[in-house]
């Protein structure tokens, strides 16, 4: 486990100054009991951007990233990592998964759950040393949650539980971070805060992509953008790809929405 | 488990916490008494005794101290004079202290419901093992491994019922677990009418399989119970952080490149290791029961998962050793059932007193807040007295 880590993958043969992409995803298809979720979708992501991920409920949005991380199997297609299969780049790969995914009744605390992120390095049997719990620690303080490190994380708001999940991702030191809607349901200075972190982690030289619902918002926080709607609709530089007719073409009827968007490109300030 | 770090405690009143601290006290002063009561063999009191099977375990040559004592059955346990007594107290404490830890995980997991399939898939492997080891050589039917390999097989084999069902048919979990648990059931009450109606399958007593007899536990199986008990809680220990990623977030943990079907088998391996072992003590309809109860109970104490392993266990070992306590004492009470009563008495009291969420704590918050918002009468000064 501990030798799939970056380091090790980086001195990899095909190695040299021009890095195979992040992710680089070709002809993904995946079915749940022959029903395709998401159809022949290929992808190459961009080095060292935010990338958001769009589309309306049930486009398939999670189920690309869990493909991507080998959580279901995939129909058909081929997902490469900085190059390689995903199984060989764990040490790479951060993950934030969606809130609700876990129990927050759980009895362990904020730290507890950081260092969760660690555990790869630490390894089998051994023990969350205090070593590694000054480095959940510190991650921790990059969210701004230090304060908080010791609470239980139910008596934490559904923020603060938010940026516990970043946290955790943080302390993998990853090169490349897929989240799941991190957005979802927080509160204003925690939006702040993860916006913060998604450019920090940019200007660091990582590369992010999010899971995002909300379209107002997409082109002042991301870089790039994903349109997704069982295929993919396109994909690329915000500027160039958010446009009311691809919006259109990806939430198909759902016009109420798509007039405001639309309104805000027409007549919004900047055109 | 933040150790060694200063971590600031936010909004962590002083208050509670000294009032967790004095509950903790008075929980386990009350617990430690009880159990003071049973094992620190009372001084005075001769040691030599009859075994309640009739059989003479040690006897000292300068005779019965008072005879009446040694004859009322309640001073004989409580003074453990008897050797039978001790060993099987020991034994089911043993059991219900790894029971304890055990079950903290397959609760947070939320796989509880799996112990009882388990236990009541383990029924007709017992009889397969007796029919068995009958036919290769009559007479040995009864030898004690031998049906538990049974049990665990069988055991084994519904667990994985259970996820084939789950895996490869739309029957939603508990559905097949309810289904297995039956089917298992019913396969093996059938064949225990036909065990029964063999001339050797009377004498067998496997009928203690469902109802559990701790008295028939020896020397022997103790330190088998011990051992396998030990190699549980071990296990739990080694692996803690493991089964705690897995338990809290399994995707997370996959990502991670943990193997978790592995470590669940490992979590399920040590779940009918208990069954087995507590099969024969408190039966298999209550052995679930060994599992759940504490693990339930140390949820009512603490937010922290070592605590909670660690005061589990302490339930489980308390519950069982009480509850040995007292159907040796009280002739013709079903040990398990015993065992399960003072388990559950012990939630019980968590349930009302526990730290975390106890009834009584939060009627008496409901109390003072509606106090608090009345006028105080407590603040009027003393000559208020009408005008």
């Amino acid at each position: 486990m501990r030798a799939s880590n970056g380091a090790a993958a980086r001195t990899g043969p095909d190695d040299g100054r021009s890095e195979p992409s992040p992710l680089s995803i070709r002809d993904l298809t995946v079915a749940y009991h022959l029903k395709p979720v998401i159809w022949d979708i290929d992808y190459e992501a961009p080095s060292g951007r935010l990338i958001a991920i769009v589309g309306p409920n049930g486009a398939g949005k999670s189920t690309m990233l869990a493909a991507c991380l080998d959580l279901i199997p995939r129909t058909t297609g081929e997902v490469r990592i900085f190059g390689r299969p995903f199984r060989s780049q764990r040490g790479r790969v951060g993950y934030v998964p969606q809130r609700e995914s876990v129990d927050w009744d759980f009895p362990v605390s904020a730290l507890d759950v950081v260092a969760m992120g660690l555990y790869h390095r630490i390894g089998w049997c051994r023990p969350v040393t205090r070593r590694y719990r000054r480095e959940a620690l510190a991650a921790l303080e990059r969210v701004g949650m230090a304060e908080f490190a010791s609470r239980q994380i139910r008596q934490l708001s559904g923020g603060q539980q938010q940026r516990v999940f970043l946290a955790r991702a943080l302390a993998q030191d990853a090169d490349l971070y897929l989240m799941d809607e991190p957005f979802a349901g927080v509160d204003a200075a925690t939006e702040l805060v993860i916006v913060d972190l998604l450019r920090d982690l940019r200007s660091s030289g990582k590369t992010v992509l999010v899971v995002h619902h909300d379209l107002q918002t997409v082109e002042e926080y991301f870089d790039e953008v994903v349109l997704l709607n069982m295929r993919l609709v396109a994909a690329g530089p915000v500027e160039q790809v958010f446009t009311p007719q691809n919006l259109r073409k990806t939430y198909g009827g759902r016009l109420a929405l798509l007039d405001r968007v639309g309104n805000r490109f027409t007549f919004g300030p900047g055109e | 488990m933040a150790r060694g770090i200063r971590t600031p405690r936010t909004a962590a009143p002083n208050a509670a916490r000294r009032r967790r601290r004095v509950m903790f006290g008075v929980m386990f002063g009350v617990m430690f008494g009880v159990m003071s009561a049973l094992i620190v063999p009372r001084a005075g009191v001769a040691r030599d005794g009859v075994a309640r099977d009739g059989e003479r375990i040690e006897s000292h040559a300068d005779g019965p101290a008072d005879a009446s004592s040694l004859h009322d059955p309640f001073v004989r346990v409580i003074t453990l004079s008897d050797h039978n007594t001790r060993v099987v107290l020991l034994g089911t404490m043993a059991l219900g202290a790894s029971g304890g830890v055990i079950g903290v995980f397959m609760l947070l997991r939320k796989q509880t419901l799996v112990g009882d399939v388990v236990s009541h898939a383990a029924l007709p492997g017992v009889a397969i093992a007796f029919l068995a080891m009958e036919w290769i050589e009559p007479g040995t039917g009864k030898s004690l491994p031998g049906l538990l390999v049974g049990a665990a097989l069988s055991g084994i084999a519904g667990v994985l019922c259970v996820q084939a069902i789950g895996r490869w048919t739309r029957v939603k979990e508990d559905a097949a677990l309810a289904v297995v648990l039956s089917v298992f059931f019913g396969v093996g009450i059938a064949l225990f009418t036909i065990v029964q109606r063999l001339p050797s399958g009377n004498a067998a007593g496997l009928a203690h399989f469902i109802y559990g007899k701790a008295a028939a536990m020896k020397a022997d199986d103790v330190w088998f119970i011990g051992g396998a008990a030990m190699l549980a809680v071990a296990t739990c220990a080694a692996l803690f952080k493991e089964f705690r990623l897995v338990a809290f977030d399994a995707r997370f943990a996959a990502v991670q490149g943990w193997p978790v079907a592995v470590l669940d088998s490992v979590l399920m391996g040590l779940v009918v290791l208990i069954c087995v072992i507590g099969l024969r003590s408190v039966g298999l309809l209550l052995v679930v029961a060994m599992l759940t109860v504490p693990a339930a109970a140390a949820q009512c104490w603490s937010e922290r998962l070592a605590t909670m392993g660690v005061i589990a266990a302490m339930f489980g070992a308390f519950g069982a050793g009480l509850g040995v306590a007292i159907s040796a004492a009280v002739p013709r009470v079903a040990t398990g059932a015993t065992i399960v009563l003072c388990g559950s008495a012990v939630f019980l009291a968590s349930l009302a007193v526990g730290t975390r969420h106890g009834l009584v704590w939060r009627f008496a918050r409901a109390a003072r807040r509606e106090a608090s918002s009345m006028p105080s009468a407590e603040e009027g000064h003393p000559g208020q007295g009408g005008p």
